[in-house]
Order: structure tokens, then C-alpha cells, then sequence
């Protein structure tokens, strides 16, 4: 048994995901209430930078950071599989990645 | 759409209890608010599963940020355990238009009341402590057999565990991500059940690692909510923000709460979860 030096990584791309995430969440929510407006128009991804109110672009913002995050998690393991030259690993991962990616595209068309 | 003040106390309300369950026993929550959301606040059910879908990311990105720092998140488990789950929802986007969906409500409620009660009869003690006290560094795994060893704040221990009967995991995970697909669960519901009782992996990893896969799995559904702009922020903002903050919470009593306690939160959850879903079938 060895310990396992990824998690550490993994971690920390989670937590920051978090954070950002969360405080692009908590900047447009109390955008929204200061501002009055309560509006919920449902914005796609390419009202990010433009259309829609300022305070739901923040929070769409968050959403986005917070959906990049487990992908990003996983990918992180994958690199540390590999530095650990743990290639069953990191090739399910990469697999893993792959089905999602597969998935996504299926399910945009 | 407008959401008024009342409705968004309420949103974070919903969010952080979701989010404190969700922490505590590894699942989304999306059985729940989902009917929460198209009952309760009377929003649209495209509507209710994308805020669903993002409260279960925001749920399991906040727990399983501190599950895999302590070393409680088997990720080879969950890798492996993850490639049937993303088959399953891949598979139930191709035949979702061939099984009624309130079909497959009653057959998952069945499946989770069988679940639901093994987990209140009390099955499931699982790993051995293995006498290395003072050790605390986390995340240790083993990959042939699947199996690790965590410090187990409770009893101020190490616990090493290995992961039996694979294929049980393996199946279930694939019945997971076929009813995410089908009917826009995360799946933990199933799959901490299947890997405490049916691989004997401890619960509280059970529960972690479910809880870094939900993330995965949902990511997928999440993108083509976006993609299609069915995402209202103004909805699904307030619901991740009560989330976030609840999964913190549930997080932080994780570590230390007894496998008996979260078993027990588990078994009533999935019981509950089980009725609405038999009721949504049947209705």
C-alpha cells in the first residue's frame, strides 16, 4: 500500500472549484437582490458574454465553473496516475472522460 | 420567470438541506428536489432537472473537496465503478424513448425499498482496523485488490477495507447511470448501497467516493441543459448557493458520525425517495 500523491491535486482543483464557483454565485445572487431584479430568463451558454442581466450572467458564470469542476478533477487524476505510471488508471480515467465527452456531443446534436 | 423573495429563502432553504444530506450519506439529491421544485415552487420539469442537475454537482464538488483531501474517496473505486455508470447513461440516452419512464419509476422505487431496508437492518459494518494509531495521512489505496485504508476520526484508527464482488458494483453502477439518463437521478441512491452491502466497502467510503462520482455523472446531463437553455440561474443560483453551504456543513460531521447513524439516514432517505418515485410512476 503507498500513498497516494493525486489526492492531494484533486483536492485542491475541487476546493478551488468550489470557491470560485461559489463566490461568482454569491456576487450575482446579491447582485440580483440589490439590484431589485428577480428575473430568471434561462440563458445558454453563449449568453455568458453577452444578453441577459448582469447578476445572471455572474450566476451562470458559477454554474459553469462549478459543472468544469469534476472534469477537471478527473483529468488531474489522470495526470497523476500517470506520473505515478499507473496506466490502468489513468487509461480508465481517460476512458471515463471520453464517454462523457461522446455523451455530451450526443445529447448537443 | 420571476422568482420572489419568499421563493428564494426557500430555494437555499431546500438547497441546504439537500446539501447536508447529500454530504452525510453520498447522495445528490435530485430524487428530491426535483419533485420539490415542480411541486412545491411550480416550475417546469425541464427546469427543475437542470437546477437539479447543478445542485448535485455543487453538492458533490463541496464534499468530496474535503472527502479526498482525508483520504475517504476511493478514486481507482470510483474511476472503475464510473465507467459503468457513464456506459448506463449513454445507454439510457439511446433507449429513453423506448421505456416508459413511469415504468422505470415503480422498478427503481422497488429497487429502493429492497435497499432501503437492508440498509436500516443494520448489514454493513465493513473494513478491519488495522493498529497504526497517530497515522493520519490520507488517501491510501491498493489497485489489485481494489481495497485502501482511511483514519477514521470516530474511532481514532486506521481502517483498511478491500472491495469485494466487483461485478455487483459494476451492475449496479451501470443501473445507475441508465436511470440518471432515463429519469435525471445522480444515482447515489443505488450505488453507496451497492458498494457497502454488496462489495463491503465501509460506509463512509462508500459514501465519499458516491459522492465524487455523482459530480461525474451529472457533468454529463448538466452540459446539455446548458447547451439546450433550459439553465434559469435565477432558479438554480439561490438552490446551489443552500447546497454549497449544506454540503459544507454535512462534510464537516462526516468524518466523525457513526457508520450506524449514516446508515440509518441512508435507509430512511431511500425509503422516502422510494415512495415518491412509485408515486411518480404510478401517477
Amino acid at each position: 500500500m503507498k500513498q497516494d500523491t493525486g489526492h492531494m491535486l484533486v483536492a485542491a482543483v475541487l476546493r478551488g472549484g468550489v470557491g470560485l464557483g461559489g463566490t461568482l454565485l454569491a456576487v450575482g445572487l446579491v447582485m440580483g437582490i440589490a439590484t431589485g431584479d428577480v428575473s430568471t430568463p434561462a440563458l445558454r451558454l453563449s449568453d455568458l458574454f453577452a444578453g441577459g442581466p448582469l447578476h445572471a450572467r455572474f450566476e451562470l458564470a458559477g454554474i459553469l465553473v462549478c459543472g468544469a469542476t469534476p472534469g477537471a478533477g478527473v483529468l488531474a487524476l489522470i495526470g497523476a496516475r500517470l506520473r505515478e505510471r499507473d496506466w490502468g488508471a489513468a487509461a480508465t480515467a481517460t476512458v471515463v472522460i471520453a464517454i462523457l465527452v461522446v455523451g455530451m456531443i450526443i445529447g448537443h446534436v | 420567470m420571476t422568482v420572489g423573495l419568499l421563493a428564494l429563502v426557500g430555494l437555499v432553504l431546500l438547497g441546504l438541506l439537500s446539501g447536508s444530506l447529500g454530504a452525510l450519506v453520498g447522495i445528490g439529491g435530485g430524487v428530491v428536489i426535483v419533485p420539490a421544485l415542480t411541486i412545491l415552487f411550480g416550475f417546469d420539469i425541464k427546469t427543475a432537472i437542470a437546477a437539479s442537475l447543478v445542485a448535485v454537482v455543487v453538492t458533490s464538488i463541496t464534499a468530496s473537496g474535503r472527502y479526498v483531501r482525508l483520504g475517504l474517496v476511493n478514486t481507482r473505486l470510483a474511476l472503475t465503478l464510473e465507467l459503468a455508470t457513464a456506459l448506463g447513461g449513454l445507454t439510457g440516452g439511446f433507449v429513453g424513448t423506448l421505456v416508459p419512464s413511469g415504468v422505470l419509476s415503480v422498478v427503481f422505487g422497488v429497487l429502493l425499498v429492497v435497499t432501503g431496508i437492508l440498509s436500516l437492518r443494520g448489514r454493513g459494518e465493513h473494513g478491519e482496523q488495522v493498529g497504526v494509531a497517530g497515522v493520519e495521512q490520507a488517501g491510501w489505496e491498493t489497485h489489485r485488490p481494489l481495497g485502501g485504508a482511511f483514519w477514521d476520526e470516530r474511532t481514532g484508527s486506521m481502517v483498511s477495507y478491500t472491495a469485494r464482488r466487483l461485478p455487483i458494483g459494476e451492475g449496479v453502477s451501470f443501473v445507475a447511470g441508465l436511470a440518471s439518463g432515463l429519469l435525471g437521478v445522480g444515482g447515489g441512491v443505488l450505488k453507496v448501497p451497492a458498494m457497502n452491502l454488496g462489495m463491503d466497502v465501509p460506509v463512509k467510503v462508500a459514501a465519499a467516493t458516491s459522492s465524487f462520482m455523482i459530480g461525474v455523472t451529472a457533468t454529463a446531463g448538466l452540459s446539455v441543459y446548458l447547451g439546450r437553455g433550459f439553465v434559469h440561474p435565477g432558479v438554480a443560483a439561490p438552490l446551489a448557493f443552500g447546497v454549497l453551504t449544506g454540503a459544507l456543513i454535512g462534510a464537516r460531521f462526516a468524518g466523525s458520525a457513526s457508520p450506524r447513524a449514516l446508515r440509518t439516514i441512508l435507509g430512511v432517505i431511500l425509503v422516502v425517495v422510494a415512495v415518491v418515485m412509485v408515486v411518480r410512476g404510478v401517477g
